[in-house]
């Protein structure tokens, strides 16, 4: 397929960018992982499955707007697994010599494995629930706040009797009341800010969620937890979660000035959720070549661009959380932007039009940045903090079962292992099927806490094709490219 | 599709009674060695169920949901097994973090947070009996 334009994710950047791309006459093919588009925010049920009251409106009018469009594609259950083509003379695949023709998108689905080659990629990720690890967070039982909403909301199934939620985002507000209305015991939200750094007051939390409607969702939620009673404490982090061979009880300490020493509390629950911010998914855009800077208000690593939203990449653009964590309006209104700014490169549309029509997007998203900066600022994940409830014992990569011992126990070996990567190659962290996905943050962490070094020079794991895991058989059939599978 | 005669209005908690009626026979371990469920079904209008095998054994499910909550439903909280023998179950329940793969009709490494069920599905778990 030869598409102007390839958009990965169909949440509300791809999906506005999507409707925007379509309008100024551009061809879309837009690859997607879930089965039906709306991103994790405006994520549907199951078709067959009806949700008494539906959608959002905005999220429901971002799906028609997309749907109504002329000129797409949909790849729905279809992973993005590599872009090929992109860097000449860096990129090993590629040769020495630029690449003839177009980038190359790599994606594998219900058909196979299938190449395409659109004149320019707009990558609309979004965005994962941070990893934060602690003793007991690999039980089954414990699960990211995200993961237990998308349960509620969009399964219709209630993954447990009683719940403890613990974190430092608001959104573990919205999931708890989400959870009484099912029907949920919850025994106790914990935030890990104390109160001193809400200022001013409780309520200067929820302007983390982003945006003026999910404040008031939240403020009613809040409401709705003190009337059921519902225990919502500040300064207090999970210590450990406990039970066999399910979860069967969560540790809550308080933070002190020294870190999380004070006294503890053991709460019997059997289903955990952990949800302490969101985590940029910049995997295809940094496996592409695009520079990324480190930014821990906005989730870490984000990808680096112009005002067009333009990565370091010609002919690829993010929007959405790859900018940096900011919640869906705003990211919606970034997918108008970058679409634009492709219209602009595509050569769709005269600059002096593609002008006219950026400049009230560009009003809308002044205001929404001025909205959450600050905010982030304030409820940053504190990371040295979390990293302090690691134990030498406590798994860091899930799949491939690596230890902070190990960690430390190579570090101690091999001074000179300074960055990511090296810890990758000594200890296998980070090689599994997630390919670092859930290790990267805790691993860097205590690297930083090692060594002392900064988290720029520590860096990530690289990002390697495929980003995500793949049968040979996709490789074999997708292509009869040989820089793509020789 | 939504509000045909045989859809199956849910809400709320409380056993979901479809859920059991394909169950394992007396006596026998519900897939995973897992007892009565801990999840319900809330708040969702939901169509005629199916039976899908899990490790041999028939389990009710809904055509369209994801299999992990499909699993979940059925008692089923652990999915795989580590190489060294740990249990592990739907971490992030969004295709990110593969803590929850199973074999599919055969096809190995399948995320259950993004797999749907289908009328007569094999599936596969690590998780000894």
């Amino acid at each position: 397929m030869r598409p102007d334009v390839v958009v990965v994710g169909a949440g509300p950047a791809g999906l506005a960018a999507t409707a925007t791309l379509s309008r100024h006459g551009a061809t879309v093919v837009v690859v997607d992982e879930q089965e039906r588009p709306g991103g994790q925010i405006y994520r549907q049920p199951p078709a067959g499955f009806t949700r008494p009251g539906g959608m959002a409106k905005a999220g429901r009018a971002l799906l028609d707007a997309a749907h109504a469009a002329p000129g797409v594609s949909w790849l729905p259950d279809t992973t993005a697994w590599g872009v090929f083509g992109t860097r000449a003379g860096l990129d090993p695949y590629a040769g020495g010599e630029p690449p003839p023709g177009r980038m190359r998108v790599a994606t594998h689905g219900p058909a196979g494995g299938r190449i395409l080659e659109p004149r320019a990629l707009l990558l609309t990720a979004g965005a994962y629930d941070l990893p934060v690890p602690f003793p007991g967070w690999t039980l089954p039982g414990v699960l990211t706040a995200g993961g237990v909403q998308a349960f509620v909301k969009a399964q219709g199934l209630l993954p447990g009797r009683r719940f403890v939620l613990a974190g430092g985002h608001p959104l573990l507000l919205v999931v708890a009341d989400q959870l009484l209305r099912a029907g949920a015991d919850v025994a106790e939200v914990a935030f890990s800010q104390r109160p001193r750094d809400l200022i001013p007051g409780p309520a200067g939390l929820l302007a983390a969620l982003g945006n003026a409607g999910k404040v008031a969702e939240g403020v009613a939620a809040l409401r709705n937890l003190r009337r059921a009673g519902v225990p919502i404490r500040f300064g207090t982090v999970v210590r450990r979660a406990t039970g066999d061979p399910d979860l069967r009880s969560v540790t809550l300490v308080d933070l002190t000035n020294a870190g999380p020493n004070g006294p503890e509390r053991e709460i019997a629950c059997d289903t955990l959720a952990v949800g302490y911010g969101f985590v940029p998914s910049t995997e295809l855009a940094r496996q592409a070549g695009c520079a990324v800077r480190w930014d821990p208000p906005a989730g870490g690593w984000v990808v680096r661009h112009d005002d067009w939203l333009r990565s370091s990449v010609p002919g690829i653009a993010v929007a959405g959380e790859l900018t940096g964590v900011a919640g869906a309006e705003q990211a919606e209104v970034e997918g108008r932007l970058a679409a634009l700014g492709t219209v602009l490169d595509l050569g769709l549309l005269p600059a002096r039009e593609v002008a006219e029509h950026a400049r009230p997007v560009r009003r809308v998203l002044a205001r929404r940045r001025h909205f959450v900066s600050g905010v982030l600022d304030r409820f940053a994940p504190d990371l040295p903090a979390l990293g302090a409830l690691v134990t030498d014992d406590t798994v860091l990569c899930r799949c491939e079962e690596v230890r902070a011992g190990d960690i430390r126990r190579a570090v101690a070996e091999h001074p000179h292992l300074g960055t990511a990567n090296a810890v990758k190659l000594v200890t296998r962290a980070g090689m599994g099927l997630c390919q670092g996905r859930s290790c990267a943050p805790g691993v860097c962490q205590l690297l930083a806490t090692l060594t002392g070094r900064t988290p720029e020079e520590i860096g990530t794991f690289t990002a390697q094709a495929p980003v995500k895991p793949l049968p040979l058989s996709a490789l074999a059939a997708g292509t009869d490219d040989p820089t793509i599978c020789s | 599709m939504p509000d045909t005669p045989t859809s199956t209005p849910v809400s709320g908690p409380g056993p979901t009674p479809a859920l059991h009626q394909a169950g394992p026979a007396a006596g026998v371990p519900a897939p995973g060695g897992t007892r009565v469920p801990l999840a319900t079904r809330t708040g969702m209008e939901l169509p005629v169920p199916v039976t899908i095998d899990v490790d041999g054994v028939p389990v009710t499910a809904y055509p369209g949901e994801s299999l992990a909550s499909a699993l979940l439903a059925a008692g089923q909280r652990a999915v795989r097994t580590t190489t060294s023998g740990v249990r592990r179950a739907p971490y992030c329940n969004m295709g990110v973090c593969f803590e929850c793969v199973v074999t599919v009709d055969g096809v190995p490494y399948q995320r259950t947070c993004l797999v749907r069920v289908t009328a007569g599905m094999r599936v596969r778990t690590s998780v000894p009996r």
